[in-house]
């Protein structure tokens, strides 16, 4: 018990101290335990984990490794010197910040050349791969923003299950820690680099089809992208070799996505009146039964014999002119079918006779002189 | 074997995180119940509000000289502020609101207790007032103090679960029976041994106190139980490690300085306290301690035990 003329305040004293009682006993206690347990532990295998957090025992890496000066003093070859030369700024990034030791192995603490590059590793991704997958375990499939499936899978299964890899994260991803990194997208990582690996490598996926590699943006179903797109240097470059109606005239010139939009890529009509709208509102929905895709809008002349249930006298020369000759005013504008509204009537026929409608004598199928003449005229 | 790469800094700042944190929960309750204020003095907010802080600040002193970088570059524990995608960055800002606020919280005890600090303040601190609204600043205080503590409590469990590596560390259990342990070790300092030793009849104070420590400890049990089984079951190296604590060469550690100290001696103290309406001073004293050593313990070999998986 507290006696009486201790104050207050020593309690708290006394709880610290009891709690740092508790951790040396602790610490003694360990050793009694685990000795009292008898038998070493049977070594279990580990996960190589790798020793994170070693920046400050990466000091002396630096010391050479930041300055052309220092290596070339140090190197056997000072002509080679700038290949190791490392951008000071790189310490800064991701990987950098784990410190040299903790990719390259080494001693980063000691100043001697020999001492320090002791167990030196060049490249971890192909002597401790498994040390990449400690973080990066849960890679994507595809890389969405550049529509790219990736070999993640085969590689880092072929890790887990110790097999010998065929390509290294490093192959692909570069000195991460250095500089190149497609990941960021700061670097463009050219076609020709993953088909000249595959070819050098003998790799069973040999990448002869787009699709191996790209995802593509449409909604297409079994058709490999090099039917349509011609050029390896840029998807725009297309040569349609099947397409559900014939591209010509104005249809030709346009680009595929005037029409075709993200994601309903395959999903357009064939009808014209999918995408045009009708200027007029006779007629039915194929415009091509009037209208020659292969030419402008212009009307076909004759090419609308239905006219005839609008008009009776849409026939002989009357089929011969374009709709404009007639409807001056557009094609929607009404114009009125009796004959003098567009044909002047002749002298020779100012007698009464010819009063009324040309109609009477005349039929637009037949020539002018062929019309019997009427009674006094 | 377990893991080698966190060892006994780890194990000792979850233990004083943990401590620290159900220290000022404990204060914070007798605090808010009123509980305090039927007595004119109150060990256990003094001593849980005071030693918190202290507790908290070299827990955390020890995790920063665990890493590496701590050692020779401590400054740059400021870059763990900013990553807000880390566990640890949501540690870090929880230990740097609560170490301030059970430190305030501390300092309002003992000024409660010792009145002459606001005046010798006053020396240095002109701005402050000649009287000080001592219950509302501590409740709050309490309040705000007892929010953070549950955090930090749950913290020091979610750093290691969130390692997908070891199995056995990876389960939302983990969290939780941090959270209870610290609760209970937070009791046992505070009150089965600060208290205690302050005043011998505590437990006739705190009627409820027994029942409160019965089922903690009870809490405890069934979740240690239920990590080992989880891990168990699960099969390859989280079996490993269950089969490391309770069977293998951490079984001595597990049964002598866990169950029976933390867990078993404890219940049957508290259970005849229940029976009896009071518990003896050695036995209180005792059972504190015990509480408290197997409070660190439990942690050590959550720690040392947690295998990896093999690549």
């Amino acid at each position: 018990m507290l006696p009486q003329s201790w104050p207050r305040w020593t309690l708290i004293l006394i709880a610290l101290a009891l709690a740092g009682v508790a951790i040396g006993l602790g610490l003694l206690l360990q050793p009694i335990g685990v000795a009292l347990a008898g038998k070493a532990p049977t070594p279990t295998p580990t996960l190589h984990a790798i020793a994170y957090a070693l920046p400050a025992k990466s000091q002396t890496c630096r010391e050479c490794h930041f300055s052309l000066d220092a290596l070339k003093a140090s190197a056997a070859d000072p002509s080679k010197a700038e290949e190791f030369l490392i951008e000071p700024e790189s310490i800064y990034k991701p990987h950098g910040k784990l410190g040299c030791v903790t990719c390259h192995g080494g001693d980063g603490t000691v100043s001697d050349k020999e001492a320090s590059h002791k167990g030196l590793i060049a490249d971890i991704t192909k002597d401790r791969p498994a040390d990449c997958i400690v973080c990066h375990y849960n890679l994507p499939a595809e890389i969405p923003g550049d529509r790219l499936r990736t070999p993640h899978k085969i590689v880092t299964d072929k890790i887990e299950h110790g097999q010998a890899l065929d390509v290294y994260c490093s192959d692909c991803h570069g000195q991460v820690g250095h500089g190149f990194d497609p990941v960021s997208g700061n670097v463009v990582c050219n076609m020709t680099v993953c088909l000249d690996c595959h070819e050098q490598r003998n790799l069973d996926i040999k990448l002869t089809e787009c699709n191996a590699c790209h995802v593509g943006p449409h909604d297409v179903q079994n058709l490999n992208c090099e039917l349509c797109h011609t050029s390896t240097q840029d998807w725009a470059q297309v040569k349609v070799a099947v397409h559900p109606m014939p591209l010509v005239g104005k249809h030709a010139e346009v680009a595929c996505f005037s029409c075709h939009r993200y994601p309903n890529f395959g999903g357009l009509s064939t009808q014209c009146a999918a995408c045009h709208e009708k200027a007029h509102d006779f007629g039915g929905d194929d415009c091509a039964s009037c209208h020659d895709p292969a030419n402008t809008w212009t009307f076909a002349a004759g090419t609308w014999p239905e006219h005839v249930q609008v008009w009776d006298q849409y026939k002989g020369k009357h089929t011969q002119v374009d709709c404009v000759g007639c409807h001056i005013d557009g094609l929607r504008a009404k114009i009125a079918s009796n004959c003098d509204a567009c044909h002047a009537k002749p002298s020779s026929h100012n007698q009464d006779a010819y009063a009324g409608d040309c109609v009477k004598c005349h039929q637009a199928d037949q020539a002018w002189e062929s019309a019997t003449k009427p009674a006094g005229g | 074997m377990g893991q080698t790469h966190w060892g006994w800094l780890v194990a000792i700042y979850l233990f004083l995180g943990g401590m620290g944190a159900g220290s000022l929960l404990t204060a914070a309750v007798v605090e808010l119940t009123g509980e305090r204020y039927k007595h004119a003095f109150c060990p256990t907010t003094l001593i849980g509000a005071g030693v918190s802080g202290p507790l908290v600040i070299i827990g955390s002193l020890l995790l920063i000289f665990d890493l590496g970088a701590g050692k020779m570059e401590p400054w740059r524990i400021i870059y763990m502020f900013t990553h807000f995608t880390s566990v640890m960055t949501w540690g870090i800002w929880l230990l740097s609101l609560f170490i301030p606020v059970s430190l305030l919280y501390g300092l309002m005890e003992i000024m409660d207790n010792y009145p002459g600090i606001l005046a010798w303040l006053r020396r240095f601190l002109k701005f402050l007032p000649a009287t000080l609204p001592y219950r509302s600043i501590r409740r709050v205080l309490a309040g705000v103090g007892a929010v953070l503590a549950v955090g930090v409590a749950i913290y020091t469990g979610i750093l290691l679960s969130v390692v997908r590596a070891v199995p056995l560390w990876h389960t939302p259990l983990l969290p939780l029976l941090f959270l209870v342990s610290a609760g209970s070790t937070g009791m046992g300092l505070t009150i089965d041994l600060g208290a205690t030793i302050a005043v011998p009849d505590v437990a006739r104070r705190f009627h409820a106190l027994p029942i409160i420590h019965i089922v903690l400890i009870g809490l405890e049990a069934v979740l240690i139980g239920l990590v080992l089984a989880v891990a168990w079951l699960q099969g390859g190296v989280a079996a490993e490690s269950a089969r490391l604590i309770f069977m293998g060469p951490h079984a001595v550690i597990f049964w002598a300085f866990v169950v029976f100290p933390g867990l078993f001696y404890p219940f049957v103290v508290h259970a005849y306290a229940i029976g009896a309406g009071r518990h003896g001073f050695i036995s209180g004293i005792l059972s504190g301690a015990g509480i408290v050593i197997a409070g660190l313990f439990l942690r050590y070999l959550i720690v040392f035990s947690g295998i990896p998986v093999a690549l």
